[in-house]
């Protein structure tokens, strides 16, 4: 049977633990706030990019550039991947990080030609465990997503994707859906593709017909190599945010769950303790009473 | 006057939205100014001072960076990275970010660093030309 002061020492771990696992809960849900009014305020800007670049630029007709699929509608080139992949600096956030390394092992598993861009301690960490080269990682990025990080990652991609080193550029991250469900996302960023048409969350076509045809200022290529970097830094940038938000939600979720299992076990913990310590009271006193009774009979046989 | 709708979208604010009497841009061959019933057009920007007057109200100029704007159908749209109001910005750090920019064009880097340092440059006189001439 397990001692009285063995459960003692052990409830006092579990409270330990769980005050640990309710601070960083608490926590989490604070910077999970901050994350969110950030994804707030990018949200408007991203879903105006989104539609507008689709929906302007799928009605050139004949323009051939290198952002785009060819013009005949066949493939682009099916050369080098890379792959940017935002995971988070920590651990214990549920299932936030192995969901995006399973989403990138399934993209690796189906193109063998892939470089990866790691924003992240924990991915880095990972991919260097498994022996999987990594192209380049950025380190502090996930902690404070800002616009000027994701600006020095798209000119990287950006500068590779001109010299010819990559042929697609892709992204996996971490998506918040609504306020309580992520999901992990792979989305090609370059080129585009000309006939898509873009949805809305709903899975809506959101497409305004253009009736006008518009004036390139100064010319359509100029315009085009403006949209694309806004296009790259801004995509970066919620996603970035995104990410963030998912990781604290998913650390929320996890401490919370951390947090009632502790509840949980004390309870059990508590039950136990009070039985063994009931017991060892109950056998004291049954060796006392059993003593006093064995004296009386031994004097009693004296007189 | 007569007003247009505008939106201006920075990647981290949505910034001004509603009506508008005139709109002035920096765009890659000087400035171009739009009014009401503009024909439809695409233009690209680059880091410049943008102006923008909401009828009734005295014009503000604000520090913008690289992006596009589109008018279509007496609605201007802008999307670019970055908004800053010349109180906004800090001229310390602007000048600071300008002088490590001019630092590392000067040494004579790969490309890629040479033309990111140069973007970075452009930026941060951008926004102390803003804060210098804008800023009451």
């Amino acid at each position: 049977m397990v001692g009285v002061k063995e459960i003692k020492s052990r409830i006092a771990g579990v409270q330990d633990t769980r005050k640990i696992t309710n601070a960083m809960y608490l926590i989490a849900s604070n910077k999970l706030q901050k994350a969110k009014n950030q994804l707030d305020r990018t949200r408007p800007y991203f879903d105006a990019l989104h539609s507008e670049i689709k929906r302007v630029f799928r009605n050139v007709e004949g323009v051939e550039n290198r952002y785009f699929y060819p013009a005949d509608g066949g493939e682009a080139p099916d050369g080098t991947y890379g792959v940017l992949v935002i995971t988070a600096d920590k651990g214990l956030a549920g299932g936030y990080n192995q969901g995006v390394i399973k989403k990138v092992q399934q993209l690796m598993s189906e193109h063998s030609d892939i470089k990866l861009f790691v924003v992240g301690e924990w991915g880095r960490r990972f991919f260097k465990l498994h022996n999987i080269p990594v192209e380049k990682s950025f380190l502090y990025t996930a902690q404070n997503p800002t616009m000027n990080r994701s600006r020095e990652i798209s000119e990287l991609l950006l500068e590779l994707f001109h010299k010819g080193e990559l042929d697609k550029i892709f992204v996996v991250y971490t998506d918040l859906i609504n306020n309580m469900s992520t999901d992990v996302v792979c989305t090609r960023l370059l080129p585009f593709r000309r006939q898509s048409t873009t949805k809305d969350h709903d899975g809506k076509s959101t497409e305004k017909e253009v009736d006008n045809p518009f004036e390139f200022y100064p010319s359509m290529d100029l315009v085009i190599d403006n949209v694309v970097k806004s296009w790259l830094s801004g995509f970066i940038y919620s996603a970035l945010v995104a990410s963030f938000c998912s990781e604290h939600n998913a650390r929320m979720a996890a401490m919370s769950t951390a947090d009632q299992n502790a509840e949980k076990i004390l309870e059990a913990l508590t039950v136990e303790y009070n039985r063994v310590r009931q017991a060892t009271i109950t056998q004291e006193i049954t060796e006392v009473i059993s003593g006093v009774k064995a004296q009386k009979r031994k004097r009693k046989k004296e007189v | 006057m007569k007003t247009f709708y505008l939106n201006i979208l920075a990647a981290d604010d949505p910034f001004y939205i509603g009506p508008c009497e005139s709109l002035i841009v920096p765009s890659l061959q000087g400035k171009y100014g739009i009014m009401a019933h503009h024909s439809n057009m695409i233009i690209a920007t680059v880091p410049g001072a943008l102006f923008y007057r909401p009828p009734g109200q005295e014009g503000e100029v604000v520090a913008i960076s690289h992006g596009i704007v589109k008018v279509e159908n007496n609605e201007v749209l802008v999307l670019v990275d970055t908004v800053e109001r010349p109180e906004d910005i800090d001229a310390n750090r602007a000048q600071s970010a300008a002088d490590a920019a001019r630092e590392a064009i000067l040494q004579n880097k790969s490309n890629h660093e040479y033309r990111s340092a140069q973007a970075r440059l452009a930026r941060a006189l951008n926004r102390l030309n803003v804060k210098n001439n804008y800023d009451l």
